[in-house]
């Protein structure tokens, strides 16, 4: 994948079918099941590494789900899917996060912001479900 | 077994290092030499002053009457209450021996030669001195009514005192008192110390009464009216007072075989008090018999006479503490004895530092009761009072005013305030709000102003709450480090919560946090949460943080409450919901390395491996060519494993007959062993089995940070032991115990707790040691930070772990005995489990792709490209 200027991308909630936007191609990673709440994967999206995290519900709220880069933007491994997935914040303004495994570089798993480091981000990609099965949206790059 | 008593037995490990210092010091050819005579707590504050800066200037020798170094005198009452003489030690006299100070015990001066500058001892020898202190403090004052010697009659000032008090209490008092339920204790005195004895009866279960000459308690500290308040709370307590009493005689009742023991008090008038036993408490008079032979000049009514600088009428000679006279008056508190101490030890040391008399406040619990007096607190004609009086709650508070300023005065069952009153009284704070002060805590929301810096916080060491506030500032933001660094807190205590107190403002008013929860998700401290997952019997994440906590967690909290649900014997680490608490090492059960391989360390108990376990992961490693490596605990490490590659490398350990080493997680790593007395010429016990017994039991055992172990087969101790978080190094006849030390950033060598354990002695301790650290320790706290902060230190450790005295050893012991029987190899239980393995696939949906690490070659192994390039 290019280096494309990644816009923050909305997660959804479980059955929420966003439209197929222009530029979107939706990659079918693997069943809902086969993701452990609170738990990351990796997957590849195209061949770009891809950490999707599902996370599970509290306080009444909803499952979410997010997916960012694999790969940890200060050292360059791929990694991200293997961190602990945390909140910060209150409610109502609860964050979902990931720290990077390698040294600990807390980010928002919605926007990919490094919360740690503001050089660094990582970039975000859409997530939904369908039928069961848990997909990836990949920009198409026109050619 | 044979718990350590005291640390005069610990001194073989140090043995080395003390005659290498003590040469060292020697060699000073200038090095002069102070005597010092008496080793009571002014003593002992003086050499430990002295110590600290004479930087080797001055060869210090104490002679010490008593078979032991100093101790509290002023807490002796807590003796009776349980109380060790090892907790009211002062004096740690392996280290200041290995310092070079010359202990001699159980020795007294009978002579002081002025012209020959030099002392003679009781036994024949004699010693030179540059320069003598006088600490010889006081004796008790016997009033010589006929039968005051009489069998059964005691005084109240060493521990060799309250020996003697307890053994006739419980075995001949009883006899005595044959058709009494409890033998019957007279203290003679009714003031401070007199009502401390009584304390000390009562603690010994006597039936106890106090008689006092004058018409009331206390009668110099506290006037006629604060006295009757004072005597209600003696009453309540059944202590029995008779004032205003004058003993006339002590009576004496004949056993058949003639021999005499105490029946009585006889009265001026007449009356007669039963007793049982007797102990004289009635003031106490300086011990200058010594000084006033060889000429020294003695006060009117007693003491060294001493200048500003504690010299006495010779240059050459000192006097510090109760026995010194100074403006005319002695001491009978430790508060100025201490200043005196630490300005003596100034002036040897080329200070200039001069002792100005002494204020006599003071505030303490006497009973159980809060006394304190203040300023000048006798009562005087043209004075304001302003009295606060209330029987009902037995609080009696008088603030004395002179042309409208705090002058002193006494306060009675409540004791708040005491610090800006007495700031007031002494002239280091303006005297306002006094009418609110007065009244009692609770009964005014008035805000006390705050304290100026010059008040005083802890009167035993004269340290003033600017000092406080500097250390606060200097990074000192817990009690214990507060108190090691301005001695605050370290002599009666009482200031303890005053210190605390101003402590905790002092770190909100800079923005520490003192906020002890673990995260932002639990409000409970790792101690507490543990406590809750127990008590609930969690075994989720899920359960806890719904129950306990907010949000969904996060890396601090998540791998905390995995590492308690796993100590807590919860089953599988990755089983339920605990595969997101882990943090990463736990995840995948193995230690992530910088370019994202993972490192591959097989159990190795005690360091023991078969050749063919050898072979087998060299094979291993050449199969999947991984860098190999000795690790510091006698076990290989097989480095640059991919996330795919760690089952099919555990499979083949396994198959090997090895188990997971738990190198990943904060749990027991390793137990070293030398090869102990199968092998070793020198080995004294089988060190390799033991060590593999502790590997086996304690493997697997999580906790909140590494646990390290080793076991010695002799003193010699090849297997580094005393650098563990628990080490046995053998003995003859068993097994010394050694706890909580570490290699590390901040080294520390573990210190002895037991000795001669047999096996089943060792295994109990340390299954009731571990468990009592897992489950009190802070999150990533080791075994000696948590040590610490330990109020009581070993021998609180030692009480917990060997005496029971908090009665939860069987929770402990249960709590080990679930792990052990719980306990099963990690690796063994993901392979035996195809959905777990799935954790292993490197990219879900494209099983067959794995990143490539890139490597290079360094000394004919692979290694990370980023580090050979980075060289």
């Amino acid at each position: 994948m290019t280096a494309v200027e990644h816009e923050a991308w909305p997660s959804n909630g479980a059955d929420t079918d966003v439209a197929d936007g222009a530029g979107i191609a939706w990659i079918d990673v693997c069943a809902v099941d086969r993701v452990i709440p609170d738990c990351g994967i990796a997957v590849l999206v195209g061949d770009e590494p891809v950490a999707v995290f599902r996370l599970s519900a509290f306080d009444g709220g909803p499952e979410e789900w997010c997916a960012v880069g694999h790969v940890d933007p200060i050292a360059g491994i791929p990694v991200m899917a293997r961190g602990l997935v945390g909140t910060i914040g209150e409610a109502p303004l609860v964050v979902p996060t990931v720290a990077s495994p390698l040294h600990k570089q807390r980010y928002n798993l919605r926007t990919g912001e490094c919360l740690d480091d503001p050089t660094v981000d990582l970039p975000t990609f859409p997530v939904r479900l369908h039928t069961g099965r848990v997909e990836v949206g990949a920009p198409v790059t026109p050619t | 077994m044979s718990p350590v008593a005291n640390t005069s037995d610990i001194s073989v490990g140090s043995n080395g290092l003390m005659e290498t210092r003590s040469a060292t010091v020697k060699s000073r050819s200038s090095q002069r030499r102070v005597v010092v005579v008496g080793n009571g707590m002014v003593g002992q504050r003086f050499v430990d002053d002295m110590v600290e800066r004479a930087d080797g200037a001055w060869e210090i020798v104490v002679i010490g009457e008593e078979p032991i170094g100093a101790y509290d005198r002023v807490a002796l009452s807590t003796w009776f209450d349980g109380a060790s003489d090892d907790d009211l030690s002062l004096c740690d006299e392996a280290e200041l021996r290995a310092l070079g100070v010359d202990f001699r015990f159980g020795r007294r001066v009978d002579a002081i030669d002025r012209d020959a500058a030099e002392v003679t001892l009781d036994d024949g020898s004699s010693l030179t001195f540059d320069h003598l202190v006088l600490a010889t403090g006081s004796y008790p004052f016997v009033p010589p009514v006929p039968g005051h010697d009489t069998a059964g009659c005691f005084v109240y000032r060493t521990l060799e005192d309250l020996r003697q008090i307890r053994d006739w209490s419980t075995t001949d008092g009883g006899e005595g008192g044959g058709e009494s339920p409890s033998p019957t204790g007279v203290v003679v005195g009714g003031g401070l110390l007199g009502l401390e004895a009584a304390n000390a009866l009562q603690n010994l279960g006597l039936r106890t009464h106090v008689v006092e000459m004058a018409d009331r308690l206390m009668p110099q500290q506290l006037d006629p009216a604060a006295s009757a308040m004072l005597r209600r709370w003696v009453d309540e307590l059944d202590i029995t007072t008779h004032l205003g009493f004058a003993t006339k005689e002590i009576e004496a009742s004949v056993a058949p075989d003639g021999t005499k023991r105490v029946a009585g008090l006889r009265g001026a008038d007449g009356d007669l008090i039963d007793a049982d036993i007797v102990v004289f408490s009635a003031g106490i008079r300086p011990r200058h018999q010594i000084a006033e032979a060889c000429g020294l000049e003695i006060g009117e009514r007693g003491g060294v006479v001493v200048d500003d600088r504690c010299t006495t009428s010779d240059e050459r000679i000192s006097a510090i503490g109760e026995v010194a006279c100074h403006g005319g008056r002695t001491y009978g508190l430790v508060g100025p004895g201490y200043t005196m101490a630490r300005v003596l030890a100034d002036r040897l040391c080329g200070g200039t530092s001069t002792f100005e008399g002494a204020d006599l406040s003071t505030k303490l619990k006497l009973l159980g009761v809060d006394v304190a007096s203040f300023g000048d607190s006798t009562l005087h004609d043209g004075d304001d009072h302003v009295v606060f009086a209330d029987p009902t709650s037995k609080v009696h508070r008088r603030v004395a005013l002179r042309d409208g300023t705090v002058v002193g005065g006494v306060l009675v069952g409540d004791a708040s305030n005491y610090e800006a009153l007495h700031a007031m009284a002494t002239g280091s704070m303006v005297s306002a709000n006094v009418a609110a002060l007065v009244l009692p805590d609770g009964l005014s929301d008035v805000e006390v102003a705050e304290l100026p810096d010059s008040a005083q916080l802890c009167s035993c060491n004269n340290v003033l709450r600017g000092d406080v506030k500097t250390a606060i500032g200097h990074g000192c933001h817990d009690l214990a480090s507060l108190k090691s660094e301005t001695t605050a807190g370290t002599g009666c205590g009482g200031c303890m919560p005053g210190l605390s107190a101003l402590l905790t403002s002092e770190l909100e008013a800079r923005g520490v946090a003192v906020d002890r929860s673990l995260c932002s998700h639990f409000a409970h401290s790792r101690q507490e949460l543990f406590d809750i997952v127990r008590f609930h019997r969690h075994r989720s994440w899920t359960e806890v943080v719904r129950a306990h906590g907010t949000g969904r967690g996060c890396e601090i909290c998540r791998p905390t409450v995995a590492s308690i649900l796993s100590s807590l014997s919860a089953g599988y680490v990755l089983g339920g919901d605990q595969a997101g608490l882990q943090d990463t090492n736990d995840r995948s059960l193995a230690n992530m390395q910088r370019n994202g391989t993972y490192s591959v360390i097989p159990r190795v108990p005690g360091g023991e491996i078969t050749p063919a376990q050898l072979i087998e992961l060299g094979q291993i490693a050449n199969d999947f060519d991984l860098y190999v490596k000795i690790t510091g605990g006698q076990r290989i490490d097989l480095l640059g494993a991919q996330l795919h590659e760690l089952p099919a490398i555990w499979q083949r350990v396994l198959d090997a007959g090895m188990e997971s080493g738990h190198a990943y997680g904060k749990a027991l790593r390793t137990v070293k062993s030398c090869v102990g007395d199968t092998w070793c010429r020198y080995g004294v016990q089988d060190s390799v089995s033991m060590a593999i017994e502790i590997e086996r039991r304690y493997r697997g055992l999580r906790a909140p940070h590494k646990l390290k172990s080793a076991v010695s087969g002799c003193t010699r101790e090849c297997a580094e032991a005393q650098s563990k978080d628990f080490g046995v190094i053998a003995t003859e006849v068993g097994w010394n115990l050694y706890l909580c030390g570490n290699g590390g950033r901040v080294p520390r060598h573990a210190e002895l707790f037991a000795t001669d354990l047999n096996d089943e002695e060792l295994i109990r301790y340390l299954d009731r040691f571990l468990m009592f650290y897992i489950r009190t320790a802070d999150r990533l706290e080791r075994t000696a930070p948590w040590f610490d902060k330990l109020e009581g230190g070993m021998d609180y450790l030692r009480s917990v772990v060997i005496d029971d005295v908090l009665g939860i050893c069987d929770d402990l012991e249960a709590d080990m005995a679930a792990h052990v029987e719980s306990y099963e190899c990690e690796w063994a239980a993901t392979l035996a489990d195809p959905d777990r393995l799935d954790q292993f696939i490197e990219f879900v949906n494209a099983p067959d792709a794995n990143s490539t690490p890139v490597w290079v070659t360094e000394r004919g192994q692979r290694v990370p490209a980023s580090a050979g390039a980075a060289r």
